[in-house]
C-alpha cells in the first residue's frame, strides 16, 4: 500500500524558536498525482515543502520515498533523489543569462585534467531548447535573466525539473504576481509535468488556479492538517470556506 | 560593434582611461607618455590591479573585504622579516600561506557569526596593521637583492604576472562551475541556495582568493620597492574597490569583471603618475579619484541598468 505512493510524510512537526509552523502533519503525494496545498498566511504550507526539498529539517516525524525512509538534509540530497523545487520567485538570478541561470549548482562541464571548465555552448543549447519545450518565447536568447518575465523564470525552473528528471516537482506560489495569460502557462506547465507521470505539488492561496490542475487538496491551518479533498468531492467554494472557517465545510457536495 | 561594446560594463573605465591618457599626455606636453614614466604606471598598475581582481571575487559575491590593504602591507613586511632567516622562497610561501589563511578567517567568520563583511574584514584591518607596527617595531624594513626579488619585482615581468593572474581568473569567473556558483552567490543567495549551492564555502573561497592575491601583490611590491614603511598598503583597500568599482563590478553583487578591475587600476596608476607629473599637489589626487570614481560608476550603473530592463 505505502509502494504505492511516491512521497509520504508522517508526523511532521517544525518549530522555529517558539513559532510552531508544523504540528504532526501527515501529507502524502501519489506517483503522477497534482497536489494541491493550500492554506492561509503562515499555515505552513512552505515550510512543509521546504522540509521535502531539505532546506530544512523536521524536528520530528519521518519521510518515505517509494515506501523507504529517507532523511534529506541539504537542497542537493532532496535534488539527487528526483524532487526539484520550482520557487516562489521563480528560482532565477536576476544577473545571470538564461543559460547560466539553468545550470546554477549542475553545470554541464568539460574536464581537462583535474579542472573542470563550463561548456558554456551546451549549456546554452540545452536551456533554451528545454525553455522552448515548456512552451515559452524569448525575444532574446541571451539576456539577462531580469529582463525576463514572471512566466519566462518559472519556465526556467520548470524546464530545469524537467531536463533532471524529476520525479515530484514542487511549485510554492507560482501564480503569484502573474498575468493571466502567464498564469494560463504555469497552469498549462503543470498539466505538461503531470502528463510526463512526474508528480506535482501545487502551493498556493488561490483555490481557483489550483482547482483546475489539481487531483486532490490538503487544507493546512495554524500547522495541522485541518482536511484533505478528492477535487471530484469539493467545490471551490467549499475549499474557500474550510480556510476560512477552519473546519471541513462541504455544502456543496459533488455528484458524479 | 560600437552598440555591442556600449552594452559592456567596462565601458565606462575604458572611456574613462583614453581621457585620462590623452589629458595627462596633453598637459605634461607628452612626457606622460614617455617609457619611464609609462613604467611607473604600470609597476603600480600590477599590484592595484592584482588586488583588484581579488577584491574582484568578494565584491561579485556581494561581501567586501577592508583587509586588502593590511594584508598586502602585511606580507611584504613579513616577507622582510622573514626572508634571512628562512630563504626569500620559503619566506614567499609562508606570507602566502599567513595571507590564504587571514582570508579563511575573514570568510569563516562572516559566514558562521554572520557579522557582516564590512565589519569582520575592517576588524582584520585594523588588527593586522597593529600586528604590523607590533612586529617592525614601526621602522621601515628592506630587502636585499635577490633572484627572487628579481623575478617578482621586475619591470619587464611584473606585467606579464598581472596578465597571467587577470587570464587565470577572468577563466575562474566566468568559465568555471565555481565562478558560476560565485556569481549566482552574489546575484542571489537564497537562490542559489535553495538551488544546492553550498553559499558559505563560495564565500569563504572568495575570501581567500581576495587575500591570497593581495599577499601576492605584497610580495611584488617589496620585491619592486625592496623598502617598506609600517604604513605599507594603506588606504589601498579604497583604491581596489574604486578599481573593481570602475570596471563594471557591482557591490549589489552577481556581476563582475576581471578585466574591469585590471583596467580599473591602470586607471587609478595613471592619474596618480599623471597628477604628479603635471605638478598638481599630491591632494589632488583624492579628489581626482573620487571624480573619476563616481563617473565611471555612473556610467556603468546606465549600462547595467539598460541590460537589466530592456532586451
Ligand atoms: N525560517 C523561519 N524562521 C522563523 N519562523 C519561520 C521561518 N519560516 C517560517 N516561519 C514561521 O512558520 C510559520 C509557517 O510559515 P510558512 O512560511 O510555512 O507559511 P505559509 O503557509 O507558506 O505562508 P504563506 O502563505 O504566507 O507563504 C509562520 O508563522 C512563519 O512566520
Ligand atoms: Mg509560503
Amino acid at each position: 500500500m505505502e509502494k504505492e505512493k511516491l512521497i509520504i510524510m508522517k508526523g511532521i512537526r517544525k518549530k522555529f524558536g517558539a513559532v510552531v509552523a508544523l504540528d504532526g502533519v501527515d501529507f502524502d503525494v501519489g506517483h503522477g498525482e497534482v497536489v494541491g496545498l493550500v492554506g492561509d498566511n503562515g499555515a505552513g504550507k512552505s515550510t512543509l515543502v521546504k522540509i521535502l526539498t531539505g532546506v530544512y529539517q523536521p524536528d520530528e516525524g519521518e519521510i518515505l520515498l517509494d515506501g523507504k525512509k529517507v532523511a534529506f538534509e541539504s537542497p542537493t540530497e532532496a535534488r539527487n533523489a528526483g524532487i526539484e523545487a520550482v520557487h516562489q520567485y521563480g528560482g532565477v538570478v536576476d544577473t545571470l543569462d538564461i543559460a547560466r541561470n539553468f545550470f546554477i549548482g549542475r553545470e554541464i562541464v568539460r574536464k581537462w585534467g583535474p579542472f573542470k571548465f563550463l561548456d558554456l555552448k551546451k549549456m546554452r543549447e540545452e536551456s533554451l531548447k528545454m525553455v522552448k519545450k515548456v512552451g515559452i518565447q524569448l525575444r532574446s536568447e541571451d539576456a539577462l535573466a531580469a529582463t525576463l518575465s514572471g512566466g519566462q523564470r518559472q519556465a526556467i525552473s520548470i524546464g530545469r525539473a524537467m531536463y533532471f528528471k524529476a520525479r515530484l516537482v514542487i511549485l510554492d506560489e507560482p501564480t503569484n504576481h502573474l498575468s493571466i495569460k502567464e498564469v494560463d502557462t504555469v497552469l498549462d506547465f503543470v498539466r505538461e509535468i503531470k502528463k510526463q507521470g512526474t508528480s506535482v505539488i501545487f502551493v498556493t492561496h488561490n483555490i481557483y488556479h489550483v482547482y483546475d490542475v489539481a487531483d486532490r487538496l490538503v487544507v493546512l491551518d495554524r500547522a495541522k492538517k485541518i482536511a484533505e479533498f478528492m477535487k471530484t468531492e469539493v467545490t471551490p467554494e467549499d475549499v474557500i470556506d474550510t480556510i476560512r472557517y477552519g473546519t471541513v465545510s462541504r455544502k456543496s457536495l459533488r455528484k458524479e | 560593434m560600437i552598440r555591442k561594446l556600449m552594452k559592456k560594463p567596462e565601458i565606462g573605465v575604458i572611456t574613462s582611461l583614453i581621457i585620462v591618457f590623452a589629458l595627462f599626455g596633453v598637459m605634461s606636453k607628452g612626457a606622460f607618455l614617455s617609457i619611464g614614466v609609462l613604467k611607473t604606471v604600470f609597476a603600480v598598475s600590477v599590484e592595484l590591479g592584482i588586488v583588484a581582481i581579488g577584491v574582484t571575487h568578494v565584491l561579485v559575491a556581494a561581501e567586501i573585504d577592508l583587509s586588502v590593504g593590511s594584508i598586502y602591507g602585511f606580507s611584504a613586511l613579513m616577507f622582510a622579516k622573514m626572508y634571512k632567516m628562512l630563504s626569500p622562497g620559503l619566506a614567499a610561501i609562508v606570507v602566502l600561506v599567513l595571507g590564504m589563511g587571514i582570508g579563511f578567517a575573514n570568510g569563516y567568520i562572516r559566514v558562521k557569526t554572520r557579522v557582516p563583511s564590512l565589519i569582520v574584514t575592517l576588524g582584520s584591518m585594523m588588527t593586522l596593521r597593529g600586528i604590523i607596527y607590533f612586529v617592525t617595531g614601526g621602522f621601515t624594513q628592506s630587502v636585499k637583492a635577490s633572484f627572487f626579488t628579481k623575478i617578482l619585482g621586475s619591470d619587464i615581468l611584473d606585467p606579464l604576472w598581472l596578465i597571467l593572474v587577470a587570464f587565470i581568473f577572468t577563466v575562474v569567473l566566468t568559465r568555471t562551475p565555481f565562478g558560476n556558483r560565485l556569481l549566482a552567490t552574489g546575484g542571489n543567495i537564497e537562490t542559489a541556495r535553495t538551488l544546492g549551492v553550498k553559499v558559505d564555502k563560495i564565500r569563504v573561497v572568495a575570501f581567500m582568493i581576495s587575500s591570497t592575491l593581495a599577499s601576492l601583490a605584497g610580495l611584488i611590491s617589496i620585491s619592486r620597492l625592496r623598502v617598506a614603511s609600517a604604513t605599507h598598503g594603506e588606504l589601498m583597500e579604497l583604491e581596489a574597490i574604486a578599481a573593481a568599482v570602475m570596471g563594471g563590478t557591482l557591490l549589489t553583487g552577481g556581476y563582475g569583471s576581471v578585466v574591469g578591475s585590471t583596467m580599473g587600476a591602470i586607471l587609478i596608476a595613471s592619474l596618480r603618475s599623471g597628477l604628479l607629473l603635471s605638478g598638481a599637489p599630491s591632494y589632488w589626487y583624492v579628489a581626482f579619484l573620487g571624480i573619476i570614481l563616481v563617473v565611471a560608476s555612473v556610467i556603468n550603473l546606465t549600462v547595467v541598468r539598460k541590460l537589466m530592463s530592456s532586451s
